[in-house]
Order: structure tokens, then C-alpha cells, then sequence
């Protein structure tokens, strides 16, 4: 199977922004044009995650994300600020083949998953996993990367798969913007606990980064953000140079 | 019980509260002021900053005054007073790599480091690569005029402040450098005596005592029982020698359209600046003023005197630079503003010594009618934002 | 000549609006489903598919669709799930009979690698096929943890970490593929294209 190569957006409606350390608000551009502009490079997949809808404690904005929804036509992702069975069906029906789900599920009741699971199947569901070392250990965050929990990374993960989750998303609070490579250690650690697939994203600044990522740690997607915002390289780049690499099935 | 500290008619607050119609910021911080349209003088400033002022020019003034202090010898041309956070460290980068000046850094050292903080302070000397004063007061006076500061304004941070005010007056007398530039005019940005708006600098000789130090100074804690000798270190140094010297204060936010958060952006990528571990308490943002474990109680201390607290001073500027708008804001504040900083209120009452019962007692005393009310036993705001 | 489009829209489950943006893309007439009384006004049908086999038979038997599938002789395309419906039966949460149109049944994956399978993967196109006509070469998408097992309908095979399971069936007017043409960019829109001709 090749490694899913998947475009990130960040979006506090209505732009696309990139916090570094999941801080901070710089606008990138619209999450339409550059949904489109990355379906015409050929991501396999879109992430769109609304990173303040629960810091802010607001509803979700469900017509910007099925403006994006319609401009593609590969896997899409969606999510922030889901907290009821509701949210994920309505999420389906305007073009979402995942929910991405992770502080209410975290810190307020992890049992939406299971139902989740149970009424829209696990492959539906993904957890999104805001890791940060503290005092030595990987914990858990929410609120975009800015509240903590007790739970600690491997053990959600091995949680979250039990209760029925399909796949989990996994990014690193002090990699995240830094383009300065991924935490490979932490991501062995999860992809070694659970059998769900893992995303794993926070830090791709190079090609490099990302064979190295996929080398070590044989991830089932990498989500990368700053690195294609910012127009370093394309996601054809990215793929070309794996195939070259004979690296993650190019 | 501790009697009431009148904080209304001390501030010379107005008895009904009126919140800026563009930020969140209400007519109860001091010396605010508001316009015909109900809009606060920060976001007035804000659109001036964004429409009638040339940025341009203003570089321009930069460069000249740079020019005009350059040694180019090796020497120290330029003091920036610095805590190592993303403003210091901001204006340390620009006049060093971008100006060409040799800039001292100088630091007065936060009477608690926290970690993250002492990581960012370390971090800008070695990342960033400044040469650095950490000035650290005798910590047995410090312990005490904090206690001191905590009896009288209710805010321990006092000897902070005029370290951070006139430490850096005393480095410049002693290297022989007249320019001190700080970051941002914190009255001009933040909605306080706009006085200075139209001008790069401070008046070193008039304006500490009532805007800088709340009507108590250093030299008046004499009469707290702290001898004069032991106050030196946080006091101005001698008029007559400033003047001889030649002291100029600028800020740098006089030059450069402020927006902390670019500052943030700025300070990870070229002075090895990291965020706070999680929010900081009583907020959602996690990129300023965390080196201290005070901090926390400075700002809980202005929302139980003004009914301002961090998530309020935070959303009001990041309302005027355009972040969020002013519905998000409320929902911050509501969410966070004035959340109690718990994490080092042992560490606190500690420090100076002083039980929860006396801690409260004297945040009691801070509470105006006017603003505070007690319903079920807990004290509320009578009109916060969100109502 | 009329050529409509039904999408079956069974409750909770279906990603019904990316399949009717597809159809849609590729100039096909496209209406939704709610009741077995609009099957009439249609010409070919897709059963969309996000869920569970237990699910969805249980909505498609709360909104008395099974028969009216069962009867309907024109093409029909299941989709992912839709397509896994069409067996005998299904072994997710327990034994759940299907709609029992090909004599199949619907397993969890069983293999080395992580479930679900997910992502771009080929297809190997046993029998000359119209739904899959010009597209034995691309890749699609697949996002399953459970397989179709069947023999005498499959019209192709992938293969997933060593690991060979169908990926497309037909039995007469009913067609079903295991990955998401929705989601497979231009190979996807074009199998639909060869799904409005039929």
C-alpha cells in the first residue's frame, strides 16, 4: 500500500491559517482555493480541521466545510468542534467520508466514540491526537494544543481504538510549524500500540523529513501543512521523489 | 477583615461600565478613553496605526536615530531591556541584524522563574545572540518589598516594575549608553494616557510615579521599614547624571506597526522562543508573559479592580490586529477571564508568607461595589461582557 | 432518452451528496431516494455506502427498500458497503442477512497488515467488464475493513498486503465495486461516465 500523502488545512473560518505549536493565527488563503489547488496536486486526501470551534466553545460551520467538500473529489476529512452524533451525520451527508474528532472526546465523554462507531462504522472515524511532552511523558492536549488532560498519548490511542475508532491522526504540539521533522519516536510508539491506521503530521520540512518519516515509522498517511502553504515543493514532488527513493510503495 | 481599598474613587472609575463597541476592553481600565462612536482610544490608535501613519518614514526616523548612536567599535550602542519573551527579543533581533547596532540586552529578573520562561530567556542569548545583563535584586529584599507590594496594591509584582523601569536607566548610566529602546508603549497601545502616541519617546523624569508605579514609588517604601540603602538597586538613578548622559527611551513600537502575534512568529523562528506548556491561566493564548510565577497574580489582581482580566486584554488587541473578532471574544473571556491562577498560589503564599485566608482578605478589599456582587455565597461581576 | 439516476438514501449512512456531485460532474441526471415509490420514476440506482452492515440492512428495512432493490431490474450500483449489502450475509456486530443478491458473504480482513485498508489501490480486472471499461490501469480508493468473499461474481480482484480480495462484483443488472469511485479522482468520474452509458 503507498503511504496516503494528505494536505492539512487549519482553518479558522474563513481562512486557512498555520500556527506554529498550534499558536498563533497567520492566514495562509482560502480553504477553496486551496483545496482545489492541492486536488490538482494530487493529495490522496484533505484534512480540514476548525481549530478554534472548541477553544471558542461554538458550533460548528458546516457550509465552509462543504464548500471545500465540493471541490473535491478524493477522501475529505473533516472536523473540530464535533460533540454530538449530529455533527457526524451531518458532516457525512455534506461530503465528509471521516469525522475528526478529539476534545470532547478527550476531556468530556469518550463514549461518542463508541456510539459514533457503532452508527457510522469506524472507518468514519478519526481521532485526532494533540501530543506534548511534559515532564518527560506525551500527553494528550485539546482546544487546539492548549489544555491538557490526564491521559497519556499510547494509552488514548489504545483507548480510542478499543472504543472503535478507524484511524487516528497524530500531531505533535512542540513539532507542529516548525518544519523541522516529525517526532519519530513518539509516532513508533503509537503505530506499535494500536492496529488502526495512523496520519501521522506536525513537522515535515523537507523531502527528507517525510522519507524519513515514512522509513522509520511506516505510517499509513503523512498530513503535512507549512510545507505545502508556504510552496516549498507540490505533493508531485513529494511523490516523485519517493518513487525515486523507492520509498513508502512509489 | 481588611478595609475596603475604595478602588473606584482611587482609579477615578466611572460608576457605569461601558464596553468598547470595537474590542473588548470597558471604560473601567484606567485612564481609557472613549469617542462619540463608544470606541476605545487603543482601537482608534489601531486604525491610525493601520491608515494615516507612514510606516516608511517612521523606519526612516529609525534608521537616523540609529545612525546617530552606531559605535561601531565593539562597544554597546543601544540598551534593550529584556525578558527574553517575544517583544525583547523582537526588538533586540531588528536593532542587532537588521540596523547594525550592537545592542546590550538587559534583563531584571521575574522574582520566580517559571521553566518555560528561563528556557526562552537562555534560548535568545544563545539562539538569537545577544550579550546580556541579568540584573537578579537581593532575593530577601525582594521577598519583602513583594510582600509589601502584595499589603498595599494587592499586586506582588510592584518590585518587578521598577526594576524593569529603572534597572535598565542604571546599566545605561554605567556603560555610558544613552539609548534605551523598549518594545511597545504599552499606555498608547493599550488604551491608556495617549499622550505620547505621536512620539518615540518617554519622559524619563515625569511620568513613572502615577502611570508606571500606581502612586507608589520606591523611595516611598522607606515607611514599610525598608532602609533607603537597601532600596537603591530599584531606584531612578540621579536626574542630573540621566541628563548629563544624555537618556533617550524610545520604543520600538513607535517605528514598527506592533502586532504581538507576528512578534510570536518572529521569535520562533529567529530567537529559539517556545509557548507556554498550555494556556496560560485566565486566557487561551499561550505566547506572552509567562517568565514569572507572579504573573498570574498581577493579572487576576486587575480583573478584581477593573473587571479586566487576561482573556479580555488579550482578545482587545487581537480584535484590533484582526485575529478574532469581537463575538469570538466575548466567548473567550466568558470562557476564561479571570480563572483563578492556581498552578503557584502555594508557591506564592510562600514566598511571602502569607495564608489563603489573608490572600483572599486582601483581593477582598480590592472589590468595589460598582463592579463586584455576591449571589449564592461567590462573588460575580455585576455587568460582565457576556451578559 | 431519459437516463435518471436514483441515489437510495437510507438514513443515517449514506454519503449520498459526494456520489450525486460525481454523477453530477460527469453531466449525469441525478434525483435522491427516500421511498420505494420514487424507484419507478428512476433508471438505474446507486446504494451508497458509509456504515454498517447491520445498519443498513436495518434502515433499508425500516424504510421498506429491500424489495423494491431486489426487484429492480435495471443497473444497479452498490458502492463500498452498498455493494457489501448485496451478499447473503454480513458478520460485523453478529450474523446479519443481506439482500442476497449474489452469494457471497461479508467478513472482517483478515491479514499482516493494519485494517482498515485504506487508500489508493490498483484493481485487476478479471473479466471484460462496461462499469470498469478503460479503467483496468487506474487506481482507486478503498476505505474498508470487511471483504465481499465470492466466486462466481467477481469481476475484479485487488490485493492488499499480500492479501487478494474482490473488489468489484456483477450478477445480471447489479454491479458493485468495494472502493469509492466518488473519491478517486478522475478514474472515479469516469466510472461513472461508463455507468450513465450502460
Amino acid at each position: 500500500m503507498k503511504t496516503r500523502i494528505i494536505a492539512k488545512l487549519d482553518v479558522k473560518p474563513p481562512h486557512v491559517v498555520k500556527p506554529i505549536h498550534f499558536e498563533g493565527l497567520k492566514k495562509i488563503g482560502s480553504p477553496i482555493e486551496l483545496a482545489k489547488t492541492y486536488y490538482k496536486q494530487e493529495a490522496d486526501e484533505l484534512f480540514y480541521i476548525d481549530i478554534v470551534a472548541s477553544l471558542y466553545q461554538r458550533e460548528i460551520l458546516f457550509d465552509a466545510i462543504e464548500s471545500v467538500a465540493n471541490q473535491l473529489y478524493i477522501p475529505f476529512s473533516a472536523g473540530g468542534g464535533v460533540r454530538k452524533i449530529e455533527d457526524f451525520s451531518r458532516l457525512i451527508h455534506m461530503g465528509a467520508d471521516k469525522v475528526v474528532i478529539n476534545t470532547f472526546a478527550l476531556q468530556e465523554d469518550p463514549n461518542l466514540i463508541d456510539k459514533a462507531a457503532k452508527i457510522f462504522g469506524s472507518q468514519a472515524l478519526v481521532i485526532n491526537i494533540e501530543a506534548k511532552k511534559f515532564q518527560n511523558k506525551s500527553i494528550c492536549y485539546s482546544d487546539c494544543g492548549r489544555i491538557s488532560s490526564e491521559l497519556e498519548v499510547v494509552e488514548w490511542a489504545k483507548e480510542v481504538e478499543s472504543r472503535g475508532a478507524g484511524e487516528i491522526l497524530l500531531q505533535s504540539v512542540d513539532h507542529d510549524g516548525k518544519q523541522q521533522g516529525f517526532d519519530l519516536e513518539l509516532a513508533n510508539q503509537v503505530v506499535s500500540a494500536i492496529n488502526i491506521p495512523v496520519v501521522v503530521g506536525s513537522g515535515a520540512g523537507s523531502l527528507k523529513d517525510i522519507k524519513s518519516l515514512i522509513e522509520n515509522v511506516r505510517p499509513s498517511g503523512v498530513a503535512i501543512a507549512s510545507l505545502l502553504h508556504y510552496q516549498k515543493i507540490s505533493i508531485q514532488d513529494i511523490k516523485e521523489y519517493l518513487a525515486i527513493n523507492q520509498v513508502g510503495g512509489y | 477583615m481588611i478595609k475596603s481599598k475604595n478602588t473606584q474613587k482611587k482609579y477615578n472609575l466611572p460608576k457605569e461600565v461601558i464596553y468598547c463597541k470595537n474590542c473588548t476592553i470597558s471604560n473601567q481600565r484606567p485612564r481609557i478613553t472613549f469617542n462619540e462612536f463608544g470606541v476605545c482610544a487603543a482601537c482608534q490608535f489601531s486604525e491610525i496605526k493601520k491608515t494615516e501613519i507612514d510606516w516608511t518614514q517612521r523606519a526612516n526616523e529609525l534608521q537616523d536615530l540609529c545612525d546617530k548612536h552606531r559605535k561601531n567599535d565593539g562597544s554597546y550602542d543601544v540598551i534593550v531591556p529584556s525578558s527574553g519573551g517575544k517583544d525583547s527579543s523582537f526588538v533586540a533581533y531588528q536593532l542587532k541584524y537588521k540596523y547594525n547596532m550592537n545592542p546590550l540586552t538587559v534583563t531584571w529578573s521575574p522574582h520566580l522563574w517559571t521553566e518555560d520562561g528561563f528556557d526562552n530567556f537562555q534560548n535568545h542569548i544563545h539562539v538569537g545572540g545577544f550579550d546580556n545583563i541579568l540584573g537578579t535584586p537581593n532575593g530577601e529584599i525582594h521577598r519583602r518589598l513583594t510582600k509589601i507590594s502584595f499589603d498595599i496594591l494587592g499586586d506582588p509584582f510592584q518590585p518587578f516594575i521598577y526594576g524593569q523601569t529603572n534597572y535598565p536607566m542604571q546599566i545605561a548610566l554605567k556603560h555610558n549608553i544613552p539609548l534605551i529602546m523598549y518594545g511597545e508603549n504599552g499606555e498608547v497601545e493599550y488604551g491608556g494616557n495617549m499622550k505620547n502616541a505621536y512620539k518615540p519617546n518617554r519622559d524619563y523624569k515625569t511620568d513613572h510615579k502615577k502611570h508606571y508605579f500606581s502612586g507608589l514609588a520606591p523611595e516611598d517604601l522607606v515607611e514599610y521599614g525598608i532602609k533607603s540603602n537597601d532600596l537603591a538597586t530599584y531606584m531612578s538613578p540621579d536626574i542630573e547624571e540621566l541628563e548629563k548622559l544624555g537618556l533617550d527611551i524610545h520604543f520600538f513600537g513607535y517605528y514598527k506597526h506592533w502586532v504581538p502575534q507576528d512578534l510570536y512568529y518572529h521569535a520562533i523562528e529567529n530567537t529559539g522562543f517556545s509557548p507556554r506548556f498550555a494556556r496560560n491561566e485566565g486566557t487561551y493564548s499561550k505566547y506572552a508573559s509567562f517568565d514569572d510565577k507572579l504573573d498570574g497574580f498581577h493579572y487576576y489582581l486587575a480583573f478584581i479592580k477593573f473587571g479586566l482580566g487576561r482573556a479580555t486584554s488579550d482578545t482587545a488587541h487581537e480584535i484590533r490586529d484582526g485575529h478574532i473578532d469581537r463575538d469570538e471574544g466575548i466567548a473567550l473571556i466568558k470562557r476564561f477571564d479571570g480563572e483563578f491562577p492556581s498552578l503557584h498560589f502555594d508557591t506564592f503564599l510562600k514566598y511571602c508568607d502569607i495564608t489563603e485566608d489573608y490572600y483572599y482578605d486582601v483581593i477582598d478589599s480590592w472589590r468595589s461595589p460598582h463592579l463586584w456582587e455576591k449571589k449564592y455565597g461567590k462573588w460575580e461581576l455585576k455587568y460582565p461582557i457576556w451578559k | 432518452m431519459s437516463n435518471l439516476i436514483g441515489i437510495v438514501n437510507y438514513g443515517l449512512a449514506g454519503n449520498i451528496h459526494s456520489i450525486k456531485k460525481a454523477i453530477e460532474k460527469v453531466k449525469g441526471n441525478v434525483i435522491i431516494i427516500d421511498s420505494p415509490e420514487d424507484f419507478s420514476r428512476v433508471d438505474k440506482l446507486v446504494i451508497p455506502g458509509v456504515g454498517s452492515f447491520k445498519g443498513a440492512m436495518q434502515e433499508l428495512n425500516d424504510d421498506k427498500f429491500i424489495n423494491a432493490i431486489i426487484n429492480f431490474d435495471n443497473p444497479v450500483l452498490g458502492i463500498c458497503l452498498g455493494m457489501q449489502i448485496m451478499a447473503k450475509f454480513g458478520f460485523e456486530y453478529g450474523k446479519t442477512k443481506g439482500l442476497g443478491l449474489i452469494d457471497a458473504e461479508v467478513k472482517l480482513i483478515v491479514c499482516e497488515d493494519k485494517i482498515p485498508h485504506v487508500g489508493f489501490n490498483n484493481i485487476n480486472v478479471l473479466k471484460e467488464n462496461k462499469l470498469l471499461k478503460g479503467l483496468e490501469d487506474d487506481e482507486f480508493y478503498f476505505m474498508h475493513s470487511y471483504e465481499i468473499i465470492n466466486h462466481d461474481n467477481v469481476v475484479s480482484t485487488s490485493t492488499y498486503s499480500n492479501y487478494e480480495f474482490v473488489s468489484s462484483v456483477q450478477k445480471d443488472n447489479f454491479f458493485g465495486v468495494q472502493f469509492h469511485p466518488e473519491k478517486s479522482r478522475e478514474a472515479g468520474l469516469n466510472l461513472f461516465k461508463n455507468f450513465i452509458e450502460l
